[in-house]
């Protein structure tokens, strides 16, 4: 079809060829007048199927059946509709002789153009078609292509109105809203804890804050103080769960950055002055305090030796400024953190070079992540580590500073250098404490997270997770039984005479005990089975008693001491001084090693069943 | 004007064309202003029968008694410096009173031969009055030499000289006892005249002329050679496509069964026109485009000559004579549905 329309299109340019200018002009105009015309009325047409297109997705759309690309896909087919139908209107063909006629008609013409187009294009004219021909041509010079082809009004127009205004109407319609609004969310249940489950958190933070002041600590005592206020509001149900978390992101950030300190290195220093300190006698207790790490102690005797200083004899300056010499020769080594930082910088690079290949890589990416935190906090310890070198620089050059002096008989200048080196040693036992107060509140933290966490899960408490393990342990479900009195178990002679220990137990079951059917128990049994002891083992081997003597040595052993607490009970000296021991290590192991967080409740739970009273 | 033999016309040369028609123009109004002289009004059933002549066609006037038809006729002869005979068909009237006999005569040496004796019919212009009330047979004998143009008595043909021209007329009243003309005799005019009743001034003036002392009489303006000059300067004429296919459409139309017959010709119209029919529109356009001074016939000029051309050769079924539906309301209803342009 496209062809034929060429063709023709060819065809008549030739012929148009032939034409008079006064017809081809008359024609030209006229026709482009009949095509601006046709365009009209197509784009009017069109314009009202746009139209009802456009109303349809209008429609559609507020009623919810039509996505925003279908209203966009919608929208500009209506927009272009009418453009499209002016184009193809405008371009349909419009033969010469239409366009002729037309003119002939509005001119009243008597064809004279019509038949002129027909017969310019003869091959064999005669002269009447030629004088046909002139005729039309002087007719053409009167030809106003206005009134050959006068725009009039498109038929559809009133039509397009009325689709414009249905239009108008859907736009302002106002459509029940389809869209699922999504109900408001319930406000956030406040955060309640169960008090048996909260009291060990407050009590530790309010141990924390009576510590914190007595060591004058005023940063830890700080965070004991917020802590607190914390467990008023959980108490109050002042919080919800996310808040809880927030506040407790906020102090960790507020206390903790920065905390990556490690002690150990300077305690080791210290230790070995304490035992230089300790071939002396005049400064043998404060060398006593070192070796045991007792910083406070040493801070103390080396106040008291400052003020003995006057009084002491030339020997025993002498013999002083021997052993501080002696003791200030501690050295930490410098930066044993390098190689690590080196290494972890290494492996870093590495990966970034990875991830660059694979950049869809996301358990590359969280261990790229993970070795940054790793370097920031190896960053932060060599920087810590310098500091402390640079203190124990200054406690060196302190005391021999002392020693010179008292070896130049400078009596008050040692005295004074002695004093500094006493608050120097004051200083390193507020950091340490402070850390390991810290380190405490930490850890206290930690738990609590892992409480709530637990309680979001809908899960128990510690306590009822206690309750059902033991439960479990004796075969019973979760809360079967009901309380009974709990006898006392076996007892382990602490003197190693096959005695008994005794703890506590749980109970047996109660009513589960007779009916097995019974409803369930409020709580853990607390009585056991009578028959524990199980049968005396009947020897019937002959045997002889035989005493072994125990060997005498200065004060009772550690597992001694641990035995012997359940009988002598947890308020001995030497208990102390043991728990206080294993607890300092047990917090370092539970904050350096990757101990999952459920043990570390068990172990804590431990350490304060067995605290010292 | 001697109008130039069309073999030798220079291809291109449109004033030739212009000439000629001028000429034309000249010559057809000296007759229309001659014949003016004696025919009062009818100027359309002048023109009329003035382009049966031009056309080479011939005509067929209906109108009753008194209404001039003879005298036209007579004076267009007379004008035409043609010879004229006039034929007033009766029932008794034998085709050998229109053509002729061959008559017995005595030579002056006392033989006898048979002597063709012409009839009335060897004319150049012929009135065939009340047509209609010869019988069959009769009739049948001038529609041959009509057609043929010669005459054939006694295995003998006998040529009529153009320009022949017959124009025949019939009394629409009475119709009882009159032989009407069949469709296929019919087809032969060129046009079918309706003369129709003088208006009050047309009266006057026939008054005047006709009861006064001094009777108008016509001379001869336009020679016989000129006469087939002209005829040969209206076959000259062309016409356009377009013309052309509007006069076939009008003539489809006519029939019934035709798909873009109007809903007149389908309900009314036992017969439609045959071509003789586009013939008689396509040179009765012509002969009007040439006194309009144009030089192509137009598609208003065949709208003009349609229902001159066309309402005797368009047959009426019953129920369009049951309903009193003459040719001319269909030939209307024709020109008013049928587009001057082709769909």
């Amino acid at each position: 079809m496209l062809w034929e329309v060429w063709r023709e299109a060819l065809r008549t340019r030739v012929m148009a060829q032939s034409y008079p200018t006064t017809v081809l002009r008359a024609l030209a105009g006229t026709r482009r007048r009949l095509r601006l015309q046709r365009a009209l009325e197509a784009a009017t047409t069109a314009g009202i199927v746009g139209l009802l297109a456009a109303t349809a997705t209008v429609y559609l759309s507020k009623a919810g059946a039509l996505g925003s690309r279908g209203v966009w896909i919608g929208l500009t087919l209506a927009a272009a509709l009418p453009a499209l139908g002016a184009l193809l209107a405008a371009a349909r063909r419009l033969s010469d002789a239409r366009v002729a006629k037309r003119i002939d008609r509005t001119h009243q013409l008597h064809d004279r153009l019509v038949t002129a187009v027909e017969f310019a294009a003869l091959e064999r004219a005669t002269c009447f078609h030629a004088a046909q021909v002139r005729d039309a041509e002087r007719c053409a010079t009167r030809v106003v292509p206005s009134t050959a082809a006068p725009f009039r009004r498109p038929r559809d127009i009133g039509l397009l109105g009325l689709t414009l205004l249905c239009l108008v109407f859907v736009l302002l319609l106002k459509f029940p809203s389809t869209t699922v609004v999504a109900p408001k969310p319930p406000p956030l249940a406040r955060l309640t804890i169960a008090p048996e489950d909260l009291e060990p958190h407050q009590a530790l933070a309010l141990e924390l804050e009576r510590q914190a002041l007595e060591q004058d600590l005023p940063e830890v005592s700080e965070l004991a103080k917020e802590l607190n206020k914390l467990f008023e509001q959980i108490q109050k149900k002042e919080l919800t769960r996310k808040e809880l978390f927030a506040k407790l992101a906020e102090l960790e950030k507020k206390y903790m950055d920065g905390l990556d300190g490690n002690f150990d290195d300077l305690l080791k220093k210290l230790k070995k002055m304490g035992g230089e300190l300790q071939k002396e006698k005049l400064t043998k207790e404060a060398g006593n305090a070192l070796k045991q790490a007792d910083l406070d102690k040493a801070k103390k005797e080396l106040e008291d030796l400052a003020k003995k200083v006057d009084r002491l004899k030339q020997e025993q300056k002498r013999r002083l400024a021997r052993s501080l010499d002696r003791a200030s020769r501690q050295k930490m080594e410098k930066d044993q953190l390098k190689r690590k930082l080196d290494q972890l910088n290494r492996q870093i690079r590495r990966l970034q070079r990875q991830l660059k290949q694979q950049k869809n890589n996301p358990a590359a990416r969280r261990r790229l992540q993970r070795k940054q935190r790793q370097l920031q906090r190896l960053n932060r310890q060599q920087q810590q580590a310098a500091q402390q070198r640079r203190q124990l620089q200054r406690l060196n050059q302190q005391m021999k500073r002392a020693a010179q002096n008292l070896r130049n008989q400078l009596s008050p200048e040692a005295m004074k250098a002695l004093q500094q080196a006493a608050q120097q040693m004051g200083r390193f036992a507020n950091q340490r404490n402070k850390l390991r107060m810290m380190g405490k509140a930490q850890g206290q933290m930690v738990d609590l997270k892992e409480l709530l966490r637990r309680l979001g899960k809908g899960g128990k408490g510690k306590q009822g997770k206690l309750k059902d393990f033991l439960a479990r342990a004796k075969g019973l479900k979760p809360g079967q039984g009901k309380k009974g009195k709990g006898k006392k178990g076996l007892m382990l002679d602490p003197n190693g005479q096959g005695g008994t220990l005794i703890m506590p137990l749980p109970g047996p079951p109660g009513a589960g005990q007779d009916d097995p059917n019974g409803p369930p128990g409020d709580g853990i049994g607390d009585s056991s089975d009578p028959n524990l002891k199980g049968q005396a083992t009947k020897l019937k081997a002959r045997h002889k008693n035989l005493m072994v003597k125990g060997q005498e040595s200065a004060g009772p052993t550690r597992s001694e001491v641990i035995l012997g607490a359940s009988e002598k009970g947890f308020a001995t000296s030497h208990y102390r001084r043991v728990y206080r021991e294993y607890t300092e290590i047990i917090e370092e192991v539970l904050k350096r090693e990757e101990v999952p967080l459920g043990y570390k409740y068990y172990v804590k739970r431990y350490f304060q069943l067995i605290k010292p009273r | 004007m001697t109008a130039t033999d069309p073999a030798t016309d220079p291809a291109n040369d449109p004033a030739q064309a212009e000439q000629l028609v001028a000429a034309f123009i000249e010559d057809v109004n000296r007759l229309r202003s001659e014949i003016g002289k004696v025919i009062v009004g009818n100027d359309a059933i002048v023109d009329g029968v003035l382009s049966c002549l031009l056309a080479a066609g011939h005509g067929l006037l209906e109108g009753v008694p008194g209404l001039g038809k003879t005298m036209l006729v007579r004076t267009l002869a007379q004008t035409l410096d043609l010879v004229f005979s006039r034929i007033q068909f009766t029932p008794d009237l034998m085709p050998a009173d229109i053509i002729g006999t061959n008559v017995l005569v005595e030579s002056p040496s006392g033989g006898k031969h048979f002597e063709f004796q012409r009839g009335p019919i060897f004319a150049h212009i012929v009135l065939a009055d009340e047509i209609n009330r010869a019988t069959p047979k009769t009739q049948s004998a001038l529609l041959e030499a009509m057609q043929e143009k010669s005459v054939t008595v006694s295995k003998t043909s006998y040529r009529l000289e153009a320009p022949f021209l017959v124009l025949a007329t019939q009394n629409p009243l009475e119709m009882e006892g009159t032989y009407p003309l069949p469709e296929a005799q019919l087809d032969r005019f060129l046009f079918k005249l309706k003369v129709e009743f003088p208006d009050r001034g047309e009266l006057h003036t026939i008054l005047e002329r006709t009861t006064s002392q001094e009777e108008p009489e016509a001379s001869p303006v336009v020679g016989r050679d000129r006469v087939l000059e002209m005829r040969e300067v209206v076959r000259r004429v062309p016409v356009a496509r377009v013309v052309q296919d509007y006069a076939i459409r009008i003539v489809q139309a006519t029939h019934p069964e035709h798909g873009g017959a109007p809903e007149a010709s389908r309900k009314y119209v036992r017969y439609g026109s045959s071509p003789r029919g586009a013939q008689a529109l396509l040179l009765g356009a012509k002969i009007l485009a040439l006194l309009d001074g144009r030089f192509s016939a137009s598609c208003a000029d065949i709208r003009r000559v349609t229902h001159s051309a066309l309402r005797h050769r368009v047959i009426l079924n019953f129920e369009g004579e049951a309903e009193g539906v003459t040719t001319d309301d269909v030939l209307a209803e024709i020109l008013e549905k049928v587009p001057e342009e082709a769909a």
